[in-house]
């Protein structure tokens, strides 16, 4: 017998979804800041409307109060306001206009509105479009909403009686949204908390540049013409919010970064003036480091992507520059919490461009750290030349005065050597790190070699005048010690420690007074030679008790160091 | 300018709408002794109001280029006034002037009075905006006396000596228990006891043929001169002014400086009581261009020549 199948009418609605998915959707997504920056969102994505239907000039602000007396948060913009429908589409849940056209909209899942639900006791919003008339008015009840929101009741239950609408004559010609979240949720007060929410704000919205930093004209200049650099005037209780960076860095650069040969981003950059981290005054809201930006909205932690199970060697250099990378490839979206990309193949490739972008970056660092390096060497060994000569023309020949000044010539004169030669041997870079190859870069500028061959003249001078006047000083140049290699200078980090590999090595040295500060070996006056075998395993040794066999870290100094000791000249390839 | 008394015994006048007088009073007359009040006493600071704003912030927005913070005290009894809160913080948002806003929930009479709700307000304010819709003396349900006077002594007290302008509005038609007559009738006897004038009663009685408003012309500055006195404030008050809103509303401003000597030194002041008492009533006019001035006759001392 066969089955005639007849369809049966069912409809689907609201009443088949349970009430406890709404908190799936809404109550465990945001962060109290979080929370924030989607309204945020919403008002910058306003103003987008707004030019759009009615191509005026957006005025493109967004002005949060936080009270925490009234422990209440508003948000309030100019954009294009809302009609009675997009007010009944907006009380939706993931159901967006947004959704059709995710390219042209920092936010897009619709979730809007509904962010702030776990958060306050009610949510209000007053909103006007323009030419309607009308001023709505839409009433949330959140703390009725989640004290049943598990109670096995469905959605449209929950709904009943606490989601109000109402209408009221205005002005036609007046738009905005206010947003107010009232009585925050002791859970939820650091949303009350206006400095922290300020910092984040600053960090995360697209506002603009403080005017102050000395950079903020010229990174305008090296920005013009790339997408998604449209900045929205944001304040908090009326206190303008600022991107801040700190004044101590070179002029903004521009980097486009590539994909499959097309540009998928372009960051700019601005480094360091000393060679080292640019110092943020995180009081001042300033930050170091690159963060990502998507439409506008910055992305997770500085540095995203640069860590991971395949972290970028040395990104702790990064700390050495500001920027930013604005990401052009539309096509690529934040996940929800926007920590990262929604996982596609573009974002892969724009991964990979800004992974790209960190490695040659920090390989900049590496080189620059090391033409500062030699050139700060040849300038130490003219001056230490002058004083000797000062030196030689009033002393005796036992003067302990020159003595010293001619020890400390000589340890640079050690280091000069070292660094001449490693000059020398960096010319086969066949399949070197990037970095290796930025730090021989480095060694063979013209600067740096002028630099060199000048320091190895005044050593000459000075050394042929110290034969002359004080022979029995001489022998301390004829003779420099060899064990202070320029090591020193090559740091890395364990956890979050700066760690010189020579400081480990210096752990072989007796307890004679020999000692290491804040990572770097104080010189002995009379150094203990090794056997590179046996410096190899001390240092391992002492990198595998500081982190562990099985660290990642020290897994990866095992397998580098072998090459890393070829690149050096340290041990034979 | 025509006058008449209405048969609660208050005078009426002819007046313009209660927008443009009052914004007249708050606009020309009231911004210009701020003005003036800061330049003498803070030019280099913005200042703080305390204040009942109202959902349409008119004063904060006639005075913002004075004003740096200010907190705004919005009753929220009734949904009415509870979407008067809301208005008045979506529209501190919409003029831009959510810098140093601070909004308090409640009655400011009691905000004040109250040791327990005080912490809330943010002494010291410069300036410091109580127009209120009602009366002043208004006594408590209970007869005990007045929650507002009780309030403004107390905001004497919490200014501990810093200057400030008090702008007090406050309703003609006042449920006060016969106080105000009482008031004028002891301010009469004492005048009459100097035995320093020849025509104490026409003058009195002058005030009392413009019902409330003569009696509240001679109450109020009697009343925040004791306060003064008692706090260590000397006051320099501006003429008071009626004017006809929605309802009949006296005006008054007066800036109260800190008394240059020691606090409980300083004596209530023969001069302070005859300026009182001659001091002149401005009325907003119809013609809303000027202000009307009227006068109650002034006290003529015993063997001068009458004016």
């Amino acid at each position: 017998m066969s089955a005639a199948w007849q369809s049966v009418a069912a409809e689907w609605s609201i009443r088949d979804v349970g009430a406890f998915l709404l908190d799936s959707i809404t109550g465990a997504l945001y962060q109290p800041p979080e929370i924030l920056r989607e309204y945020c969102q919403n008002a910058i994505d306003s103003y987008s409307d707004l030019f759009r239907e009615t191509h005026r000039p957006p005025i493109n602000s967004v002005q949060v109060r936080i009270d925490p007396l009234n422990r209440s948060v508003e948000v309030f913009d100019r954009g294009i306001g809302m009609d009675l429908p997009a007010i009944l589409q907006a009380k939706s849940i993931a159901v967006s206009g947004k959704l059709q056209q995710p390219d042209e909209y920092i936010g897009f899942r619709g979730i809007g509105i509904w962010s702030g639900l776990p958060a306050c006791e009610q949510i209000v919003i007053l909103t006007t479009k323009i030419d309607t008339g009308q001023l709505y008015k839409l009433v949330i009840d959140c703390a009725d909403i989640t004290k049943l929101i598990d109670s096995g009741i469905d959605i449209g239950t929950l709904m009943e009686g606490r989601f109000h609408i109402y209408a009221t004559p205005w002005d036609a010609d007046d738009h905005f949204t206010f947003v107010k979240l009232s009585n925050v949720q002791e859970r939820y007060v650091d949303l009350l908390d206006e400095p922290a929410m300020t910092k984040y704000l600053s960090r995360t919205l697209p506002v603009p540049v403080d005017p102050a930093w000395p950079h903020a004209d010229g990174l305008a200049r090296v920005l013009d013409g790339v997408p998604w650099t449209t900045t929205y005037d944001v304040t908090v209780n009326g206190e303008p919010v600022y991107r801040r960076f700190p004044a101590k860095v070179k002029p903004p650069e521009r980097v486009p970064l590539e994909a499959g040969g097309r540009e998928v981003a372009v960051a700019w950059l601005a480094e360091s003036t000393d060679s080292s981290v640019v110092r943020a005054n995180e009081r001042a809201g300033e930050v170091n480091n690159f963060r990502v930006r998507v439409k506008g909205m910055a992305l997770g932690e500085p540095a995203l992507f640069a860590g991971g199970t395949d972290p970028v060697t040395d990104a702790s250099l990064l700390r050495w520059y500001v920027g930013e990378i604005i990401v052009t490839d539309d096509s690529v979206k934040p996940d929800t919490h926007r920590r990262g990309f929604q996982p596609s193949g573009a974002a892969g490739d724009v991964r990979d461009a800004i992974r790209s972008f960190y490695v040659r970056t920090v390989a900049r660092a590496r080189g620059w750290s090391v033409e500062k390096g030699a050139l700060d060497l040849a300038s130490n060994i003219a001056e230490k030349c002058d004083e000797i000569e000062q030196a030689l023309g009033g002393v005796g020949d036992d003067d302990r005065t020159l003595r010293d000044a001619l020890t400390q010539l000589a340890n640079l004169q050690t280091q000069l050597a070292n660094t001449k030669a490693k000059s020398n041997r960096t010319r086969d870079l066949t399949g070197a790190s990037p970095a290796a190859r930025a730090e021989a870069a480095a060694l063979r500028k013209q600067q740096v070699k002028n630099a060199i061959a000048e320091a190895e003249r005044r050593l000459s001078e000075v050394e042929a005048a110290v034969a002359r006047q004080a022979p029995a000083s001489h022998a301390v140049l004829a003779d420099p010690p060899r064990s202070t290699r320029p090591t020193t200078r090559r740091t890395s980090r364990m956890g979050d420690r700066p760690v010189s590999t020579a400081a480990v090595v210096g752990t072989l040295h007796p307890p004679d007074g020999s000692a290491y500060t804040q990572g770097e070996l104080i010189p002995r006056p009379a150094p203990v030679l090794v056997d590179l075998a046996v410096a190899t395993q001390a240092f391992l040794a002492a990198a595998r008790a500081v982190l562990g066999e099985s660290h990642q870290a020290y897994q990866q100094i095992v397998a580098r160091l072998p090459e890393e000791l070829r690149l050096r000249g340290i041990a034979g390839g | 300018m025509g006058s008449r008394v209405d048969s609660s015994g208050n005078a009426v006048f002819t007046a313009d709408t209660s927008t443009v007088a009052k914004d007249y009073v708050r606009g020309e007359l009231d911004r210009s002794i701020i003005e003036a009040f800061r330049r003498e006493h803070y030019p280099d600071q913005p200042l703080a109001y305390l204040g009942l704003p109202g959902p349409d912030l008119l004063d904060v927005r006639a005075w913002r280029e004075f004003i740096g913070r200010w907190t705004a005290v919005q009753s929220a009894d009734t949904p009415e006034l509870r979407q008067s809160a809301e208005m008045l913080e979506l529209n501190a948002l919409r003029e831009r002037l959510e810098r140093g806003f601070h909004l308090v929930l409640g009655n400011i009479d009691e905000y004040l009075a109250r040791d327990d709700l005080r912490p809330a307000l943010q002494f010291p304010y410069e300036v410091v905006n109580l127009d209120y819709v009602g009366g002043l003396v208004n006594a408590r349900d209970h007869g005990t006396g007045s929650l507002r006077l009780d309030a403004i002594r107390a905001l004497f007290t919490h200014q501990n000596r810093h200057a400030f302008v008090l702008l007090l509005t406050v309703n003609l038609r006042d449920r006060d228990e016969g106080e105000l007559e009482d008031h004028a009738a002891r301010l009469e006897d004492e005048m009459r006891s100097l035995d320093a004038f020849r025509n104490v009663a026409e003058v009195f009685e002058s005030h009392r043929e413009q019902g409330n408003a003569g009696l509240l012309k001679l109450y109020v500055p009697c009343v925040l001169d004791g306060f003064a006195l008692a706090t260590g404030y000397e006051l320099r008050f501006a003429p008071p002014v009626l004017y006809s809103g929605s309802r009949q509303m006296m005006h008054f401003v007066v800036e109260c400086l800190p008394h240059t000597e020691q606090i409980g030194t300083r004596l209530p002041r023969f001069e302070d009581r005859l300026a009182i008492v001659n001091a002149s009533l401005l009325i907003r006019d119809s013609n809303r261009t000027s202000l009307a001035q009227h006068d109650f006759g002034q006290l003529i001392r015993t063997g001068a020549e009458a004016g």
